[in-house]
């Protein structure tokens, strides 16, 4: 290729025979992007980004009504509950000043159990007499609509600011979030059916493997929310320990530690989970591991923690993997059907890690709706 | 392209017999729960039965 004879005017159309309106086609175009691209860019993903907003809209309005129908539907609701769900809904957590870290888990604790305890009692004001089943039931509905009313009004207000700014760059983070937002918030508002039915969801796993092998045996109450029992295994003093079924709670494992700890000698500590799965992962698959295998905000995670350092208690982990979509909606057949070979795998690992006369202490974690003991 | 299907499951309870460890499936009731004593008796032993499984499985159409 000769490339010394290149001519500059030719190349940009500066020539002669060159038509200026072919020439106008070309560099309009380059001039519109250079000075509106980013305005350009902003209109096509807000407009994306609407009909999410519309979307999330549309699911937080859905839960509210049957968060209210379904409490108006009990035969026990003093009065029109809409005005006090309506402020529960719009409650906010304020978390404790984290600038000096020392210290903070307590103080964490403390504002979650308040809020709890509140929203317990004043759910209970609702209804003249209201069992604890159906009382965790509307708790568990109302943490629902609140946290989809928190995502539409993030979204909505990074969303405005954006517009009103005619800022793009600012868009672009919710750009990238907005698939982990819309999967969450699709998985919670499917959810509420299940909930409001008691079925059990993928978190229960955990609960329900527990579950199974404290049947035929006397449950203690071990702190709010949260039984165990003792049984013997090859020789081996077993504790197991969940939340208390069918309720739709997770209980309060940490405390229920604390409290068995004061009183017997643990030897190893055995916890059952479900946990989130990687993108490519098989859902249901079964994992090992080691350490405090528990969600949540952390506090409980941090008193196991303290207490197995403590009294330097080994930690074993088996998890159930899923998607968020699986973890909070109902229990699939391929989660359920993993239930035996936990069984079995709890069993070996037991034998396979302790000797006899030990005590190990079997932890199902996981919100046990729909899953008795 | 990259549109997904609505998936339907619908809901299913497992009762299994104490005795014989026998497994029938029937479509989920309200009050069910996992391991909820069922009042009637296993068909093929009589033993006591159990709710073990409560689960949603997609129906193909």
């Amino acid at each position: 290729m000769d490339l010394t004879n290149f001519n500059l005017d030719e190349f940009f159309g500066f020539g002669d025979d060159t038509n200026p309106i072919l020439w106008l086609i070309w560099i309009i175009p380059i001039v519109i992007f250079v000075f509106y691209g980013q305005r350009i860019q902003l209109q096509i993903t807000s407009r994306e980004i609407k009909k999410n907003i519309e979307k999330l809209k549309q699911f937080k309005e859905d839960s509210r009504k049957d968060l209210i129908s379904y409490v108006k539907n009990n035969p026990s609701t003093t009065k029109d509950p809409t005005l006090k769900l309506d402020r529960f809904i719009d409650y906010f957590t304020i978390m404790p000043v984290d600038m000096d870290p020392g210290g903070i888990i307590p103080k964490v604790r403390h504002v979650v159990r308040s809020r709890e305890d509140i929203t317990r009692e004043q759910v209970k004001s609702l209804f003249s007499n209201i069992s604890d089943s159906e009382r965790t039931k509307v708790q568990t509905i109302l943490e629902i609509v609140t946290l989809l009313q928190l995502f539409y009004k993030i979204v909505n207000h990074l969303y405005l600011t954006a517009k009103k700014q005619n800022n793009y760059p600012l868009i672009l983070p919710l750009q990238m979030m907005m698939p982990f937002i819309m999967e969450e918030a699709t998985a919670l508002h499917k959810a509420v059916p299940t909930i409001k039915q008691g079925q059990p969801i993928g978190d229960g796993i955990g609960s329900m493997i527990v579950g199974k092998m404290m049947l035929e045996t006397k449950k203690q109450t071990a702190s709010f929310e949260t039984v165990w029992s003792e049984t013997e295994y090859e020789g081996r003093n077993l504790f197991l320990m969940k939340a208390e079924g069918p309720s739709a709670t997770v209980g309060r494992p940490g405390d229920a530690l604390e409290s068995i700890i004061s009183q017997n000698k643990i030897d190893t500590i055995i916890m059952i989970d479900a946990s989130l799965k990687l993108e490519g992962e098989d859902s249901a698959t079964v994992s090992q591991g080691f350490g405090t295998v528990i969600g949540g905000i952390g506090t409980d995670r941090f008193q196991i923690e303290e207490i197995a350092t403590k009294n330097e208690i080994p930690v074993f982990a088996i998890v159930i993997k899923q998607s968020v979509k699986e973890a909070i909606n109902l229990m699939t057949k391929e989660i359920a059907d993993k239930a035996e070979e936990v069984h079995s795998q709890i069993y070996e690992m037991i034998t396979d890690n302790t000797s006899p006369g030990k005590t190990v202490l079997v932890i199902g974690v996981g919100n046990t709706i729909g899953v008795s003991q | 392209m990259f549109s997904k299907k609505e998936e339907f499951r619908t809901v299913f309870t497992v009762e299994q017999c104490e005795s014989c460890n026998n497994e029938s499936k029937r479509k989920f009731k309200d009050g069910d729960y996992i391991f909820k004593e069922i009042s009637s008796q296993c068909d093929s032993c009589k033993g006591k039965l159990r709710i073990s499984k409560i689960f949603g499985e997609v129906i193909p159409k």
